[in-house]
């Protein structure tokens, strides 16, 4: 067989130039050769091809291999070849050579007779070329797609059925998510099948069960099913049942090793039950196992932006850092977490006993005031509203979360605890890739007292307390070390406010570095309702100013600050040195 | 810049932020309800320290996790706002008391430390078991460590888990006693004492060893009678003419025997049948005390 001659037109195929070409043709044997590594490749798109009718005349080589294509050629034996007859005594265009030996190869190919040149150059520029033609049929695909869909917009139709695949959540379950996109409002028009296809898919990803997701629709199969309808297939891949995973954390002033082991799925209506064990510096010890399921099918819809979850906890605390005292805890919690688009609601039940205990030998005596067991049974909302672009260094949007708690339902404590944190970052010069940063933090815990004596009952709080203090929070002074004190301990506050401006530049002559540069001023004082002169306290807060770097890893955030305290109560502890490295997800 | 650094912060501000505390006088944090501590332990030492005329004030803690030691009570020395308070436990206290009357540290006399020995383990292992385990006479003392909450099932089961470790506690100390040894052989162990030993280590037992009531019993009769015996028609237990460290470890459990124990029970039946030993408890509670029983 020979190669024939003729123009050539490819259409969604790839083009192999092959060096040397007019040793082995005559200049009026031109061929298009079309190279593929993997012949089933070449095979699809050649359906392609079929399918958008070219006229073309190719002379088609499916080979697995360059060396093979090239041997292939030189005995003229392809593969496949065809050759529209209808073409026969059309008038061939006189196309001249030369096809090699140019001074400009054409798109540069490497030419494997000149110097330098080798067999590598030569796969990389094919690859190359490849990957081109590849994105040029992905196009054309997509733009006919796009016709096609476009012309057949009006068109009726109907989703009859949703079928998944490869699934192993129970029936029940997907039937109660699908009710909505099949019951309500069915789709009369391809678009509108497109539409809730569309929805459908995004419903089921957003429960992050599954790894990959194909979408097809197929004609009904349902005996009763009419002209137009249509079924749409899922075929699903499920991530593991089983998750596991080691780390090594460290942010908010401490470091901890972690292990945690989640079950995904577990009874087919995407819950996930997950146990986590850590060991750290001040939280010694920790573990917990959880349990979070969407509202199940039998109370509501499932959907995944709502969760129910429920824990159990258990923690050693070391709070010698700035208090002589370790702190034991075990409890539960139950929460409803919505996620609504503009922010989260978090409502939840906590139930825990804590026992403070193993104090210094030097500890202080409102320490051993607070010494012993109490149990705290809360209430909590908790709304988070967070715009930001980057939650460790965003340069625009803003951050806010509120906490309300009422602890009084049967436990031994006794109070209302109100918090809000917010923050707003602006670009001030966006050539210069500048910014500032605002922020500002408030809280309020209010003792009830409830059966107990007044004093009894305000010594038992030294858990629930704020602190204040540290280089996620008012930088330049010791963690948790601002406030009320009594002998080396700090006690914590029941009353506090933070705020901090910072300015934060990037790096010099290396403005795509993950290192910026940064000045502050920050501000806060922490107080006792116990204070005699609560108002006075509250008017004179500590400050710090400070210049630093910011190093932004993926998952925390790490400052290295230099500064000063400007201003400081009596019992506030300062950095010994002017240098201070935070490492934290959230800073002031 | 190391001369610079010093000088900041450039503005210190004292916002009374500072806690206060004083004492003039020593104060003993014990367990207790009123001016009389429940705890053996506590009232010892509370005898104790007005036997020797130390005036002190008592600050009901009860909790044990306050103290350096984790058991009560303790005694707070007098100091001034802002200095460490200096705390002491045990046979500090005695220590601090022939410091403060200028009594010689002396050593005790054989007979003084056998008597001694009856009271504080012989005696003692006596009144807890009935003070704790025996249930006809310990249906209060649950209360009496851990105030029941009023409608707080939450608190209740907190409560009794307390107890119950406070009386694995002490069933070890009473066991070792009527075993007559250190080591106790491990006889059962529950499921959920077993999860609590590995989950949540403690030195403190998860689960109260089997007492020997009858036993108990048994070391009661004889306690009692050898003690009635040594005091015979004295006022104090050793024959001195005042009253010493024993006579304070006595009195605090034959007081709470009497005063903590309902009549029907075995124990305070059994000295109320000593009579010379009624009367001493009576005569130190009213004199020092100023309490009748």
């Amino acid at each position: 067989m020979t190669a024939q001659t003729g123009t050539s037109v490819t259409s969604g195929c790839h083009l192999l130039s092959v060096p040397n070409l007019s040793r082995k043709l005559s200049p009026q044997r031109l061929a298009t050769v079309v190279y593929s590594s993997q012949p089933e490749h070449l095979i699809q798109r050649r359906r392609c091809n079929e399918s958008i009718a070219t006229t073309s005349l190719d002379v088609t080589f499916a080979t697995p291999n360059y060396s093979t294509a090239l041997s292939a050629l030189n005995g003229f034996h392809p593969y496949h070849y065809h050759q529209m007859s209808d073409l026969e005594g059309v008038e061939l265009p006189n196309i001249r050579g030369p096809f090699s030996e140019t001074a400009s190869p054409r798109e540069q190919e490497p030419h494997l007779d000149a110097t330098g040149e080798d067999l590598q150059a030569k796969r990389a520029w094919l690859d190359e070329q490849l990957q081109k033609r590849l994105n040029g049929e992905y196009e054309t695909m997509g733009r006919r797609l796009e016709e096609i869909v476009t012309d057949s917009r009006d068109s009726p139709a109907k989703l009859s059925a949703i079928r998944v695949d490869g699934s192993t959540l129970r029936s029940s379950f997907l039937a109660a998510i699908f009710k909505q996109h099949l019951d309500k409002d069915p789709a009369r028009t391809l678009t509108e099948v497109l539409q809730k296809s569309r929805n459908v898919h995004h419903n089921l990803a957003a429960f992050d069960l599954f790894s990959a997701m194909e979408m097809k629709l197929d004609p009904a199969q349902s005996l009763f099913a009419r002209q137009g309808d249509l079924d749409l297939a899922l075929k699903v891949r499920e991530r593991g049942k089983l998750w596991a995973k080691s780390s090594t954390d460290v942010g908010n002033g401490e470091g901890s090793a972690n292990i945690s082991v989640r079950l995904r799925n577990v009874f087919g209506g995407a819950e996930n039950v997950e146990a986590q064990a850590s060991y750290g510096t001040r939280t010694t010890s920790a573990f917990n196992v959880s349990y979070s399921s969407p509202i199940p099918e039998f109370v509501t819809t499932p959907t995944p932006n709502t969760r129910l979850t429920a824990q159990v906890f258990q923690a050693d605390r070391d709070h010698s850092a700035y208090a002589g005292i370790k702190e034991f805890m075990v409890g539960a919690r139950g929460s409803l977490n919505t996620l609504q688009s503009y922010g989260a609601h978090d409502f939840t039940y906590e139930a825990v006993w804590r026992n403070l205990g193993s104090l210094q030998p030097n500890a202080s005596l409102s320490l051993r005031d607070s010494a012993g067991s109490s149990i705290k049974s809360s209430v909590a909302h908790s709304f988070t509203h967070d715009s930001r672009d980057d939650i460790h260094m965003s340069t625009r949007g803003g951050y806010l979360n509120t906490l309300i708690e009422y602890a009084g339902l049967g436990g031994t404590v006794n109070f209302v605890k109100g918090q809000l944190q917010t923050s707003i970052s602006r670009p001030i010069d966006t050539k210069l890739q500048n910014y500032v940063g605002l922020s500002f933090r408030t809280g309020a815990l209010l003792p009830l007292g409830g059966s107990m004596s007044e004093e009894y009952a305000y010594a038992k709080l030294f858990s629930d307390r704020f602190r204040l203090g540290g280089p996620t929070s008012v930088r330049m002074f010791g963690h948790n070390r601002l406030g009320p004190r009594d002998q080396e301990d700090h006690l914590g506050g029941d009353v506090y406010y933070s705020g901090g401006v910072s300015l934060t530049t990037p790096f010099p002559t290396k403005p795509h570095w993950n290192l910026k540069c940064q000045a502050f001023v920050n501000a806060g004082q922490l107080v006792s309702l116990k204070n005699n002169n609560l108002t006075n306290a509250l008017l004179n807060p500590s400050i710090s100013a400070g210049v630093g770097l910011v190093y932004r890893f993926t998952p925390i955030r790490v400052e290295l600050n230099f500064g000063v305290p400007l201003v400081a109560s009596a019992t506030d502890i300062a950095t010994t040195r002017p240098m201070q490295l935070g490492v934290g997800l959230e800073f002031l | 810049m190391n001369n610079y650094i010093p000088q900041f912060p450039l503005k210190r501000v004292d916002v009374g932020q500072a806690a206060k505390h004083t004492a003039t006088t020593p104060i003993l944090w014990v367990y207790g309800r009123s001016s009389i501590s429940f705890g053996p332990e506590c009232l010892k030492w509370q005898i104790y320290l007005l036997f020797n005329g130390i005036q002190f004030q008592l600050k009901a803690i009860n909790e044990a996790n306050a103290s350096p030691n984790n058991r009560l009570p303790f005694l707070e020395l007098p100091h001034r706002e802002g200095q460490r308070a200096v705390l002491l436990k045990d046979d500090e206290i005695k220590g601090y008391v022939e410091g403060v009357t200028g009594s010689e540290p002396a050593e005790m006399e054989a007979h003084e430390s056998e008597l001694l020995q009856l009271v504080e383990k012989q005696l003692r292992a006596s009144f807890l078991t009935y003070h704790f385990f025996v249930e006809s006479s310990s249906r209060d003392t649950p209360n009496l460590y851990f105030p029941a909450s009023k409608d707080n099932k939450l608190v209740e089961v907190q409560r009794m888990h307390r107890y119950n470790r406070m009386q694995a506690s002490l069933s070890v100390e009473i066991a070792k006693v009527v075993q007559g040894k250190d080591d106790l052989e491990q006889t059962r162990t529950t499921l959920s004492a077993w999860f609590f030993a590995r989950m949540f280590p403690s030195t403190e037992p998860y689960e109260a060893v089997p007492i020997d009531v009858e036993a108990v019993d048994r070391i009661a009769a004889d306690t009692l009678a050898h003690l009635s015996s040594r005091l015979g028609s004295a006022e104090w237990v050793l024959g001195k003419d005042k009253p010493s460290y024993v006579d304070a470890s006595l009195f605090a459990y034959l007081y709470l025997t009497l005063s903590l124990l309902p009549p029907t029970s075995h124990l305070r039946r059994r000295l109320t049948g000593h009579i010379n030993l009624t009367h001493y408890t009576q005569h130190i509670a009213s004199d020092f005390l100023k309490a009748r029983i």
